[in-house]
């Protein structure tokens, strides 16, 4: 009984003794409460309704003043019908308008034919509506680029971040040290072999996905995929190298990751289109390599899209936060301590 | 012989603790040198610095002649077994040999350290599995399997029954044949039975050197109780022991 007490305290005293376990304990808990908060403050995401439009001579000035009326509605522009159509097949928006030559047409979601009847109500007259069949397994296809994303987040993060600092703990890395295997070769293998392995991940993943709920995947889709995947990997190894170089322990190392995943799932638009949360929210979201991931492959994959305007801007931030990491690990990288 | 290693005034600290003080000696190859010292003494100290993992607050270290500079430290003539070994999770002897064989760039090197290590029929035993003799012959196989011309073991033996510390000291006097080899323990009489020159350090200090036969010479007759090591270090270091703390 006594030696129970004893381990009772002493397991109780990590906290006291370790900033980093209270941290986990107490800090964590209390950091996800406040990044939820913030998060959902207006609400879940998906409670807004999101209507794409595409108008080549421009909306009506009457029918935009009509939709303004409802900020429960988000109205995006598009400016191509099939993208805009796939759109709504994927789940990214509930509804489509088009109108050309002063005449207008909504497509509708089968899922959303209440939607549908209040903005037939907001249309000119003689304005059509068609239903367009999405099946219950749309949402699992607007989940699967975020899905895809995760799993490149944690194999960078993970893979390389953790796997270096454990070969740190271990001194394998001051072991190699003293060997003439450089720096750039040992480093370009960890990168090869983790690639490698992702890139079978993200295959299976599609193939999965393919046969389980029809993900459109096209032979120059799973290029795009495969390209987009490396890049995205790219920058997660970088970033969790730069971890690595940056906290020196493996537990202190855990608590990070863990840490930076739980912000990266809930800003990245892996589960909910990060434009409807509250604040300088979205554009911090925007800047997160994981959010461009996320766009670029859902482009690609259900809106099949694949201009350098959408693509752009997206690699363009992923390419920046690799150099940026890859700079920091360059400069912080030690074989030991 | 060669001049394999010259250490000119050796300081290095870590904060306010004087891991090595002034430490000045040469060693000439091939042979094999003894560094020894109590735990703290500044021995694996000073193996880092000369292993180009460490640097020095001040004095000078030169290999084959050549000042040791980190960026062109001469790797593919020396070898290296650190105090704590380690290998990546889950890899086999074999896998452990073939990666040093590859690295050092050795046309069948995995074999030629299996056979060293007498591991031959052990390849796809994980390396964590091996006995701890086992672990360090392969250790110390694939350290030296580029046949370099100067070793640095440290502790080499610490851990190992008396039937692996013999057979690992045979395989480093056979190394010592063309090879130099310098190896820190505390150990004496490890280090006379397989040493030809010892160094002694205490509290980062060198505090003598010699061969074994000349440092036992230095000790008055009276003072000898037979075990030659132990006799020649207690003479040597025994005041800065006694102002350091105790022996262990």
């Amino acid at each position: 009984m006594k030696a129970f007490l004893v381990l009772v305290r002493l397991r109780l005293g990590e906290v006291r003794r370790s900033r980093a376990a209270a941290l986990v304990h107490f800090g964590l808990p209390m950091a996800l409460l406040l990044v939820t908060s913030a998060l959902f403050l207006d609400g879940h995401p998906f409670e807004r309704r999101r209507l794409a439009v595409v108008a080549s001579e421009g909306l009506p000035a009457q029918v935009e003043a009509r939709l303004a009326e409802f900020p429960e509605l988000r109205v995006t522009l598009e400016a191509s019908e099939p993208v805009a159509f796939n759109k709504l097949t994927a789940h990214s928006v509930q509804a489509v308008l088009l109108c050309r030559a002063g005449r207008c047409e909504l497509l509708a979601s089968s899922r959303d034919r209440l939607l549908a009847r209040a903005l037939q109500g907001l249309l000119p007259a003689g304005s059509t509506v068609r239903t367009v069949p999405v099946d219950g397994k749309a949402y699992l296809r607007y989940l699967f680029p975020g899905l895809l994303t995760w799993t490149i987040v944690i194999e960078g993060l993970f893979g390389m971040g953790y796997a270096m600092a454990h070969y740190r703990g271990n001194q394998f890395l001051r072991k190699l040290a003293t060997t003439p295997l450089t720096k750039f070769w040992f480093v370009s293998a960890q990168i090869v072999a983790r690639a490698t392995l992702a890139l079978v991940q993200i295959g299976l993943m599609t193939v999965a996905a393919r046969l389980a709920f029809d993900l459109p995947v096209t032979p120059a889709g799973a290029l795009w995929l495969a390209g987009l995947g490396l890049c995205g990997l790219l920058t997660f190894i970088a970033a969790g190298f730069a971890l690595a170089c940056l906290v020196r322990t493996e537990v202190n190392l855990m608590d990070t990751i863990n840490a930076v995943a739980v912000v990266v799932v809930l800003t990245s638009e892996f589960f909910f289109p990060a434009d409807e949360l509250p604040g300088p929210l979205p554009a911090l979201s925007s800047a997160l390599p994981s959010t461009q991931l996320v766009r670029m492959l859902r482009a690609i994959l259900l809106h099949g899209d694949t201009t350098a305007a959408t693509l752009g801007p997206g690699l363009l931030v992923l390419t920046a936060w690799t150099v940026a990491t890859g700079a920091v690990s360059l400069r912080a990288f030690r074989w030991h301590d | 012989m060669e001049v394999a290693v010259r250490v000119e005034g050796l300081t290095k600290s870590f904060g306010d603790a004087r891991a090595l003080d002034g430490v000045s000696f040469a060693i000439e190859g091939p042979q094999i040198v003894g560094i020894l010292g109590p735990n703290g003494a500044g021995k694996t100290t000073l193996l880092a610095i000369l292993e180009g993992l460490l640097s020095a607050d001040r004095g000078a270290v030169s290999l084959f002649g050549q000042p040791l500079v980190a960026a062109c430290y001469p790797r593919r003539r020396v070898g290296v077994v650190l105090q704590r070994e380690s290998a990546l999770d889950g890899i086999t002897t074999g896998e452990y040999a073939e990666l040093f064989a590859a690295i050092y760039e050795v046309a069948g090197g995995r074999e030629s350290i299996l056979n060293e290590a007498a591991l031959g029929g052990r390849e796809t035993c994980p390396v964590d599995a091996l006995s701890g003799g086992e672990a360090q012959r392969l250790f110390l196989a694939a350290a030296t399997v580029h046949q370099p011309e100067l070793v640095f073991l440290d502790e080499p033996t610490a851990q190992l029954d008396p039937e692996n510390k013999l057979r690992i000291g045979r395989w480093m006097r056979d190394l010592a044949s063309w090879c130099t080899v310098v190896l820190t323990t505390h150990d004496l009489r490890e280090a006379d039975a397989i040493c030809d020159r010892v160094l002694f350090l205490v509290g980062g200090r060198l505090m003598a050197q010699g061969t074994p036969t000349e440092l036992l010479a230095s000790v008055p007759v009276e003072k000898r109780s037979g075990h030659r090591m132990e006799d020649a270090f207690f003479h040597h270091c025994a005041c800065q022991i006694a102002q350091t703390g105790e022996l262990r």
